[in-house]
């Protein structure tokens, strides 16, 4: 159901009908049913596999992530807690830690060979990989709604959240990257991510 | 800084993945904050977790499907 916020009105990126399906095909997968996990794939394999080649830059270790994270939810399905959030928040999650994982592990490498850091330090808006035109319709609808969800928020916070989900860089080297104080960068991406649930979940600030 | 703001800005940085151990460690809520919290941290996940869809559209190879169904086949299942 599309939801206000302010003079805008968006369709709804959180959905709960959306997030029921994806709850019932993972219940369906931790009784072993391998066409309900077949399904969770279809449903999740392109942000997933999208998130991962944006952190990594590299469509290889991008499928080896998202492959290790699929198998994790197959072997981990019947642990899932609602109470921790949805199904989609926790693909996300594994396969954004496990992909900031490999970008942190790569870094460590250079340094240890003493080679020159990238100078993007990670964070590559041409996301690196096999784009393609553009997905789905269902994809396209929902990176849509994220992305003028993502528009009500000042540029300098857009900017700092998108760096922090995106980037893998720590606190600190994310405001040497947006040549900011510390304390300048954490209110940043506090306002800013605290904005983007408010209109993403329509919860008004109190 | 209020106390509230100080533990909205530790909960974003925590669903980013942002705290330091140490960091983490001494984040401790006083118990009546804690359901609230609980709370906070996990619409700021659910909010966060959608940027996914902000990544460049990119079509996972016809491959890892493949190789995923398969990992889970009743052939191999026992060697995972």
């Amino acid at each position: 159901m599309p939801h206000r916020s302010g003079t805008l009105t968006f369709p709804d990126p959180i959905d709960p009908a959306q997030a029921q399906q994806d709850l019932a095909l993972l219940q369906r997968t931790a009784r072993g049913d391998r066409a309900a996990f077949a399904g969770l794939y279809d449903r999740f394999s392109r942000p997933l596999f999208a998130t991962a080649l944006r952190i990594l830059g590299d469509a290889r270790e991008a499928e080896d992530v998202v492959h290790d994270v699929f198998i994790t939810l197959w072997q981990r399905s019947v642990e899932f807690s609602e109470d921790r959030g949805t199904p989609f928040s926790w693909a996300v999650t594994m396969t954004r830690n496990r992909a900031i994982d490999r970008v942190r592990q790569r870094r460590r490498r250079a340094e240890i060979l003493a080679e020159a850091p990238p100078n993007d330090l990670g964070y590559d808006e041409g996301g690196g990989g096999s784009a393609d035109s553009g997905g789905t319709l269902d994809t396209q609808e929902r990176a849509g709604a994220v992305r003028r969800a993502l528009a009500t928020l000042p540029h300098d916070q857009q900017k700092a959240v998108e760096l922090a989900f995106f980037s893998g860089l720590t606190q600190q080297e994310i405001a040497e990257n947006l040549r900011q104080p510390l304390g300048t960068v954490k209110a940043r991406i506090r306002r800013g991510l605290l904005k983007l649930r408010d209109v993403l979940i329509g919860k008004p600030a109190p | 800084m209020s106390v509230r703001e100080e533990a909205e800005e530790l909960a974003c940085l925590d669903v980013l993945g942002l705290l330091d151990p140490t960091e983490r460690a001494a984040w401790e809520m006083p118990p009546d904050s804690a359901e609230a919290i609980r709370t906070l941290r996990r619409e700021l996940n659910e909010s966060a977790c959608q940027l996914a869809w902000l990544a460049p559209a990119s079509e996972p190879p016809a491959r890892l499907r493949a190789r995923v169904l398969a990992a889970v086949s009743p052939a191999r299942e026992t060697a995972l």
